[in-house]
């Protein structure tokens, strides 16, 4: 199953998400962090990304602009501020 | 009470053969074997008022367990699957087998025909099947937890597709739906009884407008049972098609819809917020009036105020699917925004009926007066969720969680003074008033302590249903503070017992403990076998008070220009 949203972005920063429809055991893990970065980091980040010269990766990459997701669970004692 | 204006109506001669003056004891079988094959409408109601207050602690211990587990945001309680089940069955257990059959099996089925002045309900053996439908139907819920699998864990609502046999393969499931279809079939019978008794078995007098605000809600309720509770039924057996018989109704792979089990759920499911509401509403009519010493404030008006709840309950249901994209938002927004006129009408008459009222503050005034305060707060909440815009950020987070709970903790409320009301009658001993106010005041503050932190992490955005959460300091205190408050609550219920234990036939209650104004309370407490040695002349909506208060007799409603005759006819 596919499932895609968007994603508006007014200021840079860390975001919180979480899937909220009961999906099943695992659905409290069921979450995600997006970084919203300036076009430069952004840049910098791909050309890091892009190194190993691997180019379907960097065609996979060049697709999603600024809505880059990390499936990184917060860590205890992370001050990371949800939901905004 | 011998200067009496109006002689008593005796009932016909033929009551007295039959059953004479004998008491209730006649010759039947006595102690475990009358339990189980009797057909009298208040031992089964007892046997339904035991049975839904253990649900009641079952679902309250799943619930503290919940809690308990949210305290800390790696909570290593119960595990993930654990978690899963408990939520589920906490909602069905407190929803299917406490609070609606605690309305209309318990209270109703006792107190509805000795409020109308009838001797039993209109089909006393349809009753003890509603009764033992619903023992069945909770035991086989409940067994779930005993099987390999563990007890259903796809949530109360069992969406679609995770209710199909590929995400939730377990036997516990369809223990859920099979239980879930018995008390179903339970609920329809007693629809089907409390409608024909209030229509047919009204005494001498008892015309329409002149029945307890109680009894006109139970018709009501009644009603709608039997509009809603068969589409559900529909929906289990298509649901159980899916996962046995190899339909494809709900799921897309066979060309199914997934969001119509949705809707068929929801077109069931909100017709069922006001068939828990709508009799808890009546008990704190009741309750509000006979403490405050007035009649209903607003009678009539009380009664199309339900009759406009329950018309608009049929068409909102889709305000609980705003999100799934698929319906008018409009429409259902609008529509359920209506219901909170002849709600608020109700607010107020509630307030007009307290108005300069001679307040007595027992414990079930006090239970009614915080049935009102916490429903308003959960009927203001319902509101903001009414709105698409609004709904949209706060659906399933825990502002609907809190929201809810607002609402059915105010109907837990007006239960217990229900009981502290209506106890004396049903067993003929009073319950303690001091531990009752205390259990009063933890209930209640720890119904506020429970849901406003509650509020605040929903629109912090925290999802409901999830076993652990983020490590975020502010959700973390908020969480302690609801469950602090659970565990007030929790208190409050163990009061409870406390207190049935201390009062143990220890305070004689009397007729009329209260100086209460409707029929149930000119008979003996307990009443009698067919409830009725002899009847009051019933002129208005509050005979006993009439009877027992000739100075200050009501007008009889709908005989305000017409000279009022001896044992008119009922209509």
């Amino acid at each position: 199953m596919r499932n895609e949203f968007t994603f508006y972005a007014e200021n840079t920063g860390t975001y919180f998400g979480q899937c909220t429809q009961l999906c099943g055991l695992y659905h409290a893990l069921m979450w995600f962090r997006v970084k919203v970065v300036t076009q430069s980091q952004y840049a910098a980040w791909l050309k890091t990304f892009n190194n190993p010269a691997d180019e379907a990766a960097a065609k996979a990459a060049a697709k999603t602009t600024y809505e880059q997701t990390s499936a990184i669970v917060p860590a205890k004692g992370s001050t990371t501020k949800f939901g905004r | 009470m011998t200067d009496l204006l109006d002689p008593p109506v005796q009932l016909p001669p033929a009551h007295e053969v039959v059953h004479g003056h004998d008491h209730d004891e006649h010759h039947g079988p006595t102690g475990i074997l009358k339990w189980l094959t009797t057909t009298d409408h208040k031992i089964i109601g007892l046997s339904y008022t035991v049975t839904s207050v253990i649900m009641l602690i079952i679902g309250g211990i799943f619930a503290e367990i919940i809690r308990a587990q949210l305290a800390t945001p790696n909570g290593t309680l119960v595990s993930l699957a654990q978690y899963n089940e408990l939520f589920t069955m906490h909602g069905s257990v407190m929803i299917y087998l406490f609070a609606g059959p605690f309305a209309f099996g318990a209270l109703a089925n006792i107190m509805v025909p000795i409020q109308i002045g009838a001797p039993d309900m209109a089909y006393p053996r349809l009753n003890a099947l509603s009764y033992w439908l619903y023992l069945t139907g909770a035991i086989t819920m409940l067994s779930g937890f005993f099987t390999a699998g563990g007890a259903a864990n796809f949530g109360w609502v069992a969406y679609a597709p995770l209710s199909n046999s590929v995400n939730t393969p377990g036997t516990g499931a369809d223990l859920w739906i099979g239980g879930l279809l018995l008390t179903g079939f339970s609920a329809i019978f007693t629809g089907v009884n409390l409608c024909a008794t209030i229509f047919y078995l009204r005494a001498p007098g008892m015309t329409m407008f002149r029945m307890p605000i109680f009894t006109w809600n139970m018709l009501v309720t009644a009603i709608l049972i039997l509009l809603a509770f068969p589409v559900l039924t529909a929906g289990l057996i298509m649901l159980y098609c899916d996962r046995h018989f190899g339909t494809h109704i709900f799921s897309v792979q066979g060309g199914g819809v997934p969001v119509l089990w949705q809707h068929i759920f929801w077109f069931w499911g909100h017709p069922e917020v006001y068939i828990l509401a709508l009799p808890f509403f009546g008990m704190a009519t009741e309750i509000l009036a006979v403490f405050s010493r007035k009649p209903v404030f607003g009678y009539k008006g009380m009664v199309f105020a339900t009759l406009t709840i329950a018309a608009l309950s049929l068409g909102v249901w889709a305000h609980h699917m705003f999100t799934t994209g698929v319906v008018l938002l409009p429409f259902f927004s609008i529509m359920s925004l209506l219901i909170a006129v002849p709600t608020g009408i109700k607010i107020f008459n509630w307030i007009g009926t307290m108005w300069r009222g001679e307040i007595w503050f027992s414990t079930a005034m006090l239970m009614a007066i915080g049935f009102v305060v916490t429903f308003l707060i959960g009927g203001l909440t319902g509101i903001y969720l009414a709105s698409p815009p609004l709904d949209f950020f706060t659906h399933d987070t825990y502002f609907v969680v809190a929201h809810f709970h607002s609402v059915v903790m105010a109907l837990v409320l007006a239960a217990m003074g229900g009981l502290y009301y209506w106890g004396p009658k049903i067993t003929g001993y009073m319950l303690n008033e001091r531990i009752g106010k205390l259990q009063f005041w933890f209930l209640f503050i720890g119904t506020q302590v429970f849901t406003f932190p509650q509020y605040a992490l929903g629109l912090d955005g925290m999802p409901r249903r999830i076993a652990v959460y983020p490590h975020d300091p502010q959700w973390k205190w908020l969480n302690d503070w609801s469950t602090f408050g659970a565990i007030l609550i929790g208190i409050s219920t163990i009061f409870f017992i406390v207190n049935v234990a201390v009062s143990w036939k220890k305070y004689p209650a009397g007729d009329n403990p209260w100086d209460a104004q409707t029929l149930e309370w000119f008979t003996t407490s307990p009443p009698p076998h067919h409830n009725f040695y002899r009847l009051p002349p019933i002129r208005s909506e509050r005979p006993t008070w009439d009877y027992n208060h000739p100075e200050h007799r009501s007008v009889a409603h709908g005989a305000e220009h017409a000279v009022v005759h001896e044992n008119e006819p009922a209509s």
